[in-house]
């Protein structure tokens, strides 16, 4: 990776990790919504291993999004 | 393992070997102590378009044909425990690419290896997580084996909540050590063995916004250090070295007057091979009733190539180089449609996606098109049942 995009990947992040600085409270009884299986990470773990691990497969990228990566010939 | 006929294209080049490697370290999930024993199956099918018989030189233009069977098991152990246990079992049939012909004018053709190959792979992986006051913490080991590939790998994780459980800060690490035995065939100079280790770590901040909103932001870091050449491919040199970057956020929207969550990914990855890629995906989360639900998938994606990429192999090039389609410069999109329904006990769930890849949807300019890149068409079918 060189200088600059390493630079702006830690200026995104950065303001991504800012960006939730303003959070309202939000008590336990209002977080039925937040715990629906639909408001997961992955609504369907199994579905999303699978997916993820075709799309590791077959591309250049691989992992962040649910998935280690590596550990196969899939380069 | 089951060859009818063995081939010298083994699918291990491009199918890997493990299933998402549970036990390496991820983004957190969000993990909740479940209250049930729960038992889930999946049964998948993953079919390739066959390559246009104008463009194979020798061999079989039919590509790959995937079953896969995944079971689980997630239980309580005790009030502050859990297990988390996953099979995988998978058969291959198809041919893959050894090389890629150039000819006098430009065109390109492919040799393929010979379509009657039958493959089976299994990967089995638990995970044990103790669940505090604060947060949690894990534990996970795998093990992955085919016919010409065998690997393990295991993981920590950490999570720990703030006071008011608006924050989740996770990381992790793992590491992945594969062996690799290529089979080998008469008049072709293949190595025996040869291995690599793989390194990786994250760190995520989950976040509560509102009660209908949170976000997830992660950085994510790998590092390849072995064997990294494609056995199977006549002349492929990579670095025995790679390093990954990646940039994670994710977001949950809930709609609660249209009883839908939107959901939104988007990864920034970089390697020092120079492979910058950008995916994105939106989810369509759509309640019809108490149980019943439907989910559009919208998935985009798109590489840079590699810089050793190479539109055709050549044996008079020296150096680092690799013609395989996966670092050549292109883009893709993937649509896919769920559907599930889901009681206390019991969910059902069905998942088809068709992925179609050119380097027409590529973000970056690509100087020469790879003629190779993969279209497919999979589906995903299965129960879970909790108790």
């Amino acid at each position: 990776m060189n200088a600059r995009n390493l630079k702006l990947l830690i200026t995104i992040f950065c303001i991504v990790l800012l960006s939730g600085c303003e959070t309202a409270t939000v008590q336990a009884w209002q977080r039925g919504k937040l715990s629906r299986t639909d408001m997961a990470w992955q609504a369907d773990p199994m579905t999303s291993a699978y997916r993820d691990h075709v799309y590791t497969s077959k591309e250049g990228a691989s992992g962040g999004i649910g998935t280690g990566g590596g550990g196969c010939g899939c380069y | 393992m089951k060859n009818n006929k063995r081939n010298p294209g083994s699918l291990v080049a491009l199918t890997g070997a493990a299933l998402a490697l549970p036990a390496i370290a991820q983004m957190a999930q969000a993990a909740e102590m479940p209250t049930k024993t729960e038992l889930g199956y999946r049964y998948s099918g993953y079919q390739e378009e066959d390559l246009d018989k104008g463009v194979v030189l020798t061999g079989s233009n039919e590509r790959y044909d995937i079953k896969t069977h995944q079971f689980r098991l997630v239980a309580p152990v005790g009030e502050q425990t859990a297990l988390s246990m996953d099979a995988m079992f998978e058969t291959m049939t198809g041919a893959s690419a050894m090389s890629v012909v150039a000819f006098p004018g430009g065109d390109s053709m492919l040799v393929m290896t010979g379509a009657s190959i039958q493959e089976e792979r299994t990967d089995i992986s638990a995970e044990l997580r103790r669940q505090g006051d604060q947060g949690s913490k894990a534990v996970a080991l795998g093990y992955s084996i085919e016919d010409d590939y065998e690997a393990v790998n295991g993981g920590l994780d950490v999570e720990r909540n703030s006071a008011d459980r608006l924050t989740t800060w996770s990381s992790g690490i793992g590491f992945s050590y594969d062996q690799l035995n290529p089979i080998q065939q008469a008049n072709i100079n293949r190595i025996k063995s040869e291995d690599r280790w793989y390194y990786n770590g994250y760190v995520a901040r989950a976040k509560v916004h509102s009660p209908v909103w949170q976000s997830q932001v992660g950085l994510y870091l790998g590092l390849y250090d072995g064997y990294l050449d494609d056995p199977y491919r006549s002349r492929d040199f990579r670095p025995n070295k790679r390093q990954q970057f990646a940039l994670v956020t994710r977001s949950r929207y809930y709609f609660s007057k249209l009883k839908a969550a939107i959901h939104c990914d988007y990864r920034f990855y970089n390697d020092d091979w120079g492979i910058d890629a950008h995916t994105m995906e939106v989810a369509w989360h759509q309640s019809l009733s108490e149980f019943f639900r439907v989910t559009p998938i919208l998935r985009y994606y798109s590489q840079s190539q590699a810089d050793f990429y190479v539109d055709n192999d050549s044996g008079l090039r020296e150096g680092e180089q690799s013609s395989d389609y996966r670092l050549s410069s292109y883009g893709a999109f993937a649509y896919g449609l769920g559907v599930s329904y889901s009681d206390a006990n019991y969910s059902f769930t069905f998942y088809a996606e068709h992925y179609d890849s050119s380097a027409d949807y590529a973000l970056t300019s690509v100087s020469k098109a790879n003629p190779f890149l993969v279209d497919y068409t999979s589906f995903t079918t299965g129960i879970d049942y909790r108790f």
